[in-house]
């Protein structure tokens, strides 16, 4: 018999998983961003059989949600048509907002695989509309925890569960339409398994799962030969959620020896703030970390997760457990962790140091009512910040998605659904950090608010941490959160810490700016043509032309004066203002 | 022969490609086929398209003044300057909103690669202006627009030597009163400019998806509609008047004035008819998955047609092509695509754009080495017939340029370097074959590459084998195929209008009046001379979503006079296509009419299923053709003798076993060790691939 094309079984199970998520899209009443839910297809047992999507931090299925909740049900409990729900941050790694459904994918009388649908909830409760304020201090105050719980049983949802939610929830009709749309992503599942098995045959097909998956363990430890030997280490600091003057620490060290370790020993204890994140996004972290720096095209299932082992300290930053607040963790403290093993990795696979890309990003919540009527609104922007440069390249300028999501909502989608006016929205001249290569521009947006009582809670997870340049290249701008309040004394004014939760009235003016990527090897090397298009581009203004990167322009046109900036290079250089 | 000819009526197709433009001649009576090629003219499109009809006519003897229909398919490449910025186009927008290009728009295509890469070309925003004005949801007027700041715009546009304007306001899918009055202002101003409204384009909620369709649009404007004048002026010079249709992106036609006026749908319009070529291919041959592989010079363009595709195209000007349910897929490895080693000693290409001292080095272009001179310099191309336009490959300097750029900085023999270079070429074609394919779950096993082009059919086997695809199919002409499809498209016009509100409150009355200004307006843009109300086949459809929901479905409406009834018959008929798409209960959320949709179509089609006697005076009729001559082939290093034939020489149902090459106009087939080639009923080469496995 002929070996099995693992490579089409890999695309047929990412195929099926990727329609879920399309399915799912379509039918959330939320008209915000795209790819704010997730899917997976697993093996009866439980196993990872392929993930959907490029979400990884926050919106992903984290590894070992489903076998967590398989201990609760155990597969052999499911029959044709049940679907267990749960939010529970110690079972699906995901803060509250993440409600996570399973359902099996029968074929005949045999369960073939199970279906995991996480979609990310505008609203589960607690003390702030919106379910994500800056100031929560434990899990109570994020909304409420559905512990896994099987509310359709045979096809028959449990009406009880349904209005208890609605009775927890603001908005009980968006999240009833999301639930919803993960039932009808599951059964969209189970109709193309049951087309493969009848293609395949049920043994074949499940022979074939277990291939693909130790086909990718293949390819992954082959990748992480070429790393030879390593041992590498990293420490971050994270300002948001320390104590002033105690900044939170992420600190590990990344060793490859057959396995490849990810040790976070080291790392700061929980924080009282919402900046924590579980083991289970933490293991995310690394894994999308790997993914980027290995093999982007290795099929990811169970079989990729094999030749890693993650340490990670209980009760600390990156593994808290209960009761600790979690609601901003996924989009700042994650993104640090990915970018910090990703820069060790960078350096033992490239043989130097990379960023990881994606910028610091902004997060804003906006919910309340909507004037004139009754209806409960909750909007999650998700702004990334301009993207890192690299060994290959100037970052891209205004880069729309970082690795905890993100999406610029175009202006007209916001002001149709929601009572806000985006007033404007560009790119911020001079904020990428320079360097050979330019880190991209970060985004300035200006949102206006129509209705009074709107709750706003926004974080700027780079407020602090610049983002970094490597190899002499300079940092970027920092991200940054201003408001504008009506009637208020101080007029505009900048959110120092980039944290804030409020409720607001009409005419506040909120002002959010991404980070700017930064910059990759010295300034000074930079080509003096790229550095005139720049500035004619309006991407760097003249003075910093000048005095970061030695380019002299003359005349109207902005020539580049050649022996003028020769000498001024050599000038900044011999004074040391090399910048490295 | 000649004499029949003249009396004869016919058809003409003509493909205008970056580095070869092919017209090609259907004639009625007979169901006849002719092609002939011409290298293209860089930067004027529309003379290369008259050359190869001059051409064509020449060869064939057909006349001009019997030509009844003429379709235009072009693959042409706007050439932005520096850093892919676009300098002589401007964009309009509110103000606010200058940089709506960067901050909009979906996810880049690969969250985990280190690059920045985007082949997109943007606006300078040096020519990007924001203009005093705002509307709010609902079309309100919030700030009204200043006539003045626009007219004194229209100067700073002239200084500027801007030759395009695209204009995209907020709101404007829902009220385009602002629009419209920039564009009045800029025609007076600015006569001969075009100007591509965000509103005209694609009246459709996201200022981001607008304006990338509008900037397209508007960047293609000068090119697109002048080669379109070029041609039509051409026609009439020469005193024919047929009907002159152009061919657009999804595979439909067009008349002249929508075709200038949305110029972005004809760029890339030619790929599309290769896909209806292929699809044809699949009815006629009864096999339903097909890889298409469409090989030129300056790329490789590559679609899969599968037997259960689902799903529907997404609308709109914007990315690769959609005909049909087919996308289409460029990567950067043609025949004349410059291949050189960076100085780690990896191979590398670059996105052709055929200039000056561009191109194979073998015809005079160079200096880089390409896939063609690999395969001049290995005997796989003969160097001994001539190519369109009268060229002899000349091995020299093949060979010369493959040292230079490759033998010598690699430090290996000229032959070992070739053969490299097309394993450079092939592996990158593969990896997006894949992507395809293994990628989405299609199992490459149960499908058959098509190749086509000029370069398709002489790589075709070696990567089939490579991919485990079982079957190569070679059409009978694949450096015309495109231009074939364009007989087998039909005249189509879509219009829309934007309406957005729940289907309880909708008004008849109202939905009739506009139903009935779509229907006037697209009559009118499918007007021409030969073409009576009576053919105008019209189509009504309504897009219906629940509420709030992305979920769109495209319901068709009835004809004649809508009434309340009606409306409640297609609420309750999108309740059910709804449910049996996704089980979701109906009484959730209400469903609203987001927009009216009008598809106006003409058949144009013509019959090419019934295969035309296969032409040529065989040298032989038997099942064993007679090789023209032995050539000298080099494979892994090895010499091998191996027989060359013409593909004319080949009768239906021919065997021939491998390694030989095929032989004809315009390109080549080679058919490896250990395959068997054989013509079928209607002359396509069918080669049996030996999987390995």
């Amino acid at each position: 018999m002929n070996p099995e094309n693992l490579e089409v079984f890999s695309g047929v199970f990412q195929a099926a998983a990727e329609e879920m998520v399309d399915v799912m899209e379509q039918m959330l009443l939320s008209p915000g961003p795209p790819r704010s839910c997730s899917a997976a297809i697993h093996t009866a047992e439980g196993k990872l059989l392929a993930l959907s999507g490029d979400l990884p931090l926050l919106s992903g299925i984290m590894p070992g949600a489903l076998g967590n909740i398989l201990r609760v049900h155990p597969a052999g409990s499911f029959s044709s048509g049940d679907c267990v729900a749960t939010n529970d941050p110690d079972l699906t790694g995901s803060p509250l907002t993440h409600l996570c459904l399973v359902s099996p994918l029968f074929s005949g009388s045999r369960i073939m695989a199970l279906a995991a649908v996480l979609v990310r909830q505008g609203d589960v409760g607690g003390s702030t509309p919106g379910s994500m304020s800056t100031l929560s201090r434990d899990i109570f105050q994020e909304g409420i925890r559905i512990p896994p719980l099987k509310i359709i049983r045979k096809g028959v949802l449990n009406a009880g569960f349904l209005s208890i939610i609605s009775s927890n929830v603001r908005n009980a009709e968006e999240f009833t339409a999301s639930l919803w749309a993960q039932v009808s992503a599951a059964k969209r599942a189970e109709k193309n398994l049951g087309i493969l098995a009848s293609k395949y045959g049920h043994d074949r097909l499940k022979r074939c799962m277990l291939e693909t998956m130790n086909h990718s363990e293949r390819l992954v430890r082959s990748a992480l030969k070429g790393l030879g030997p390593t041992s590498l280490g990293f420490d971050e600091i994270l300002e948001e959620g320390g104590a002033p003057g105690d900044p939170a620490r992420i600190k590990g060290s990344v060793k490859y020896d057959d396995f490849l370790t990810v040790d976070f020993t080291g790392t700061s204890a929980r924080v009282t703030s919402p900046f924590n994140i579980t083991g289970g996004q933490t293991m995310a972290c690394v894994y999308t970390a790997c993914r980027k720096a290995l093999g982007p095209d290795i099929p990811f299932n169970d079989g990729f997760l094999r030749p890693f082992s993650i340490i990670v300290p209980e009760g600390s930053l990156l593994g808290a457990g209960l009761p600790a607040a979690l609601a901003h963790g996924g989009t700042c403290t994650a993104p640090v962790t990915a970018g910090a093993v990703y820069r060790c990795l960078s350096e033992a696979v490239h043989g130097r140091e990379q960023n990881a890309g994606p910028g610091g990003a902004v997060i804003v919540k906006l919910a309340g009512i909507r004037p004139g009527s009754e209806s409960f609104f909750s909007w999650t922007e998700i702004l990334a910040g301009g993207q890192d440069a690299s060994a290959l390249g100037d970052g891209r300028d205004g880069i729309k998605q970082s690795w905890a999501g993100g999406y610029n909502t175009p202006a007209e989608t916001v002001e149709c659904n929601y009572p806000l006016i985006i007033d404007s929205c560009g790119l911020i001249m001079g904020s990428g950090g320079p360097g050979k290569f330019r880190g991209g521009t970060g985004i300035r947006k200006t949102i206006t608010l129509l209705g009074d009582e709107i709750t706003v809670a926004v974080s700027a997870s780079a407020a602090a941490n610049k983002t970094r340049g490597l190899h002499g290249g300079l940092p970027g701008m920092p991200a940054g959160v201003s408001l504008t309040i009506p009637g208020a004394k101080e007029g505009k004014f900048k959110v120092s810490s980039g944290e804030y939760t409020a409720t607001l009235g009409k005419g506040t003016v909120i002002t959010l700016e991404t980070s700017g990527g930064g910059g990759f090897g010295s300034p000074l090397e930079r080509d003096p043509e790229s550095v005139r298009v720049d500035v004619l581009e309006g991407f760097v203004p003249e003075n910093q032309a000048l005095e970061l990167y030695g380019v002299v322009l003359k005349g109207e046109d902005l020539q580049v004066d050649r022996e003028q900036t020769a000498a001024r290079r050599q000038h900044l250089r011999t004074n040391h203002i090399d910048f490295k | 022969m000649e004499n029949l000819h003249r009396l004869s009526p016919w058809r003409a197709a003509v493909d205008t490609g970056s580095d070869f433009t092919t017209a090609c001649a259907y004639q009625e009576d007979t169901g006849d086929i002719y092609t002939f090629k011409v290298p293209s003219i860089h930067g004027d499109p529309a003379s290369s398209a008259a050359r190869a009809m001059d051409g064509l006519c020449e060869k064939t003897g057909l006349a001009l003044d019997k030509l009844t229909v003429v379709v235009n398919g072009a693959t042409l490449a706007l050439s932005p300057g520096d850093s892919n910025i676009l300098s002589e186009t401007a964009l309009l927008v509110t103000r606010g909103f200058r940089d709506l290009l960067y901050t909009g728009g979906d996810f880049p295509p690969h969250l985990y690669g280190l690059s920045a890469g985007t082949a997109v070309p943007r606006i300078s925003r040096r020519l990007t202006f924001e203009i005093n004005e705002r509307l709010l949801p609902g079309g309100l007027v919030a700030k009204p627009l200043n006539e003045e700041e626009i007219a004194g715009l229209a100067q700073v546009l002239v200084e500027n030597k801007v030759r395009s304007v695209a204009v995209c306001l907020l709101h404007s899918f829902d009220n385009p009163v602002h629009e419209l009055m920039v564009r009045e202002i800029l025609a007076r101003r600015l006569p001969g400019i075009p100007v591509t409204l965000s509103s005209a384009i694609l009246p459709r909620a996201g200022e981001y998806d607008r304006t990338a369709a509008a900037v397209a649009n508007a960047a293609a404007s000068p090119l697109v509609s002048g080669y379109i004048d070029g041609f039509c002026r051409y026609l009439s010079g020469s005193g024919a008047a047929p009907s002159c249709f152009f061919m657009q992106f999804d595979g439909s036609l067009a008349t002249a004035r929508p075709a200038a006026l949305e110029s972005a749908r004809m760029l890339n319009s030619s790929p599309a008819a290769g896909i209806l070529s292929c699809r044809r291919l699949a009815r006629a041959t009864g096999r339903p998955n097909l890889i298409c592989l469409d090989m030129g010079g300056s790329g490789c363009r590559l679609g899969v047609i599968h037997a259960e595709q689902t799903g529907s195209p997404a609308p709109g000007i914007k990315g690769d092509n959609t005909p049909g349910l087919t996308e289409i897929h460029t990567v950067h490895y043609g025949g004349s695509s410059p291949v050189s080693v960076d100085n780690m000693g990896n191979f590398k290409t670059a996105p052709g754009t055929p200039a000056s001292g561009w191109g194979p080095a073998c015809f005079g272009g160079g200096p880089l080495p390409t896939l063609t001179d690999a395969n001049v310099l290995l005997g796989r191309i003969s160097t001994r017939r001539p190519l369109p336009g009268g060229i002899m490959p000349d091995r020299g300097a093949a060979r010369r340029a493959i040292d230079e750029y490759i033998a010598v900085p690699l430090k290996i023999p000229a032959d070992k370097a070739a053969l490299e270079l097309i394993e450079f070429s092939l592996s990158g074609i593969s990896c997006a074959i894949k992507r395809i394919t293994a990628g989405r779950g299609y199992d490459p096993g149960e499908f058959t590459l098509v190749c086509f082009g000029s370069a398709g059919s002489l790589h075709a086997a070696e990567l089939a084998a490579g991919l485990g695809i079982p079957r190569v199919l070679v059409p009978r002409h694949p450096g015309a195929h495109p231009a074939l499809g364009m007989f087998l498209s039909d005249l189509h016009r879509s219009c829309q209008a934007f309406l957005n509100c729940s289907l309880a409150g909708a008004d008849a009355g109202y939905i009739n009046e506009t139903y009935k200004n779509l229907e006037e307006k697209a009559m009118h843009d499918l007007s021409c001379e030969d073409i009576g109300a009576e053919r105008v086949n019209l189509y009504r459809s309504a897009e219906i979503r629940y509420q709030g929901r992305r979920k769109v479905i495209n319901m068709q409406a009835p004809a004649g006079r809508l009434t309340q009834a009606d409306l409640q018959l297609l609420g309750r008929s999108f309740k059910v296509s709804f449910q049996a798409e996704y089980g979701l209960p109906p009484e959730v959320g209400d469903p609203e009419i987001v927009c009216l949709r009008l598809d106006a179509s003409v058949s144009l089609s013509v019959n090419l299923e019934a295969p035309p006697a296969l032409k040529g005076t065989s040298r032989q009729s038997g099942l064993r053709p007679i090789p023209l001559e032995t050539r000298s082939l080099i494979f892994k290093e090895v010499l091998k003798d191996i027989p060359v034939y013409l593909r004319e020489d080949l009768a239906p149902f021919t065997v021939i076993t491998g390694p030989a090459l095929v032989e004809e106009d315009g390109s080549t087939t080679l058919v490896l060790h250990g395959m068997t080639a054989s013509t079928d009923a209607l002359g396509n080469i069918i080669i049996e691939v030996e999987v390995k496995g």
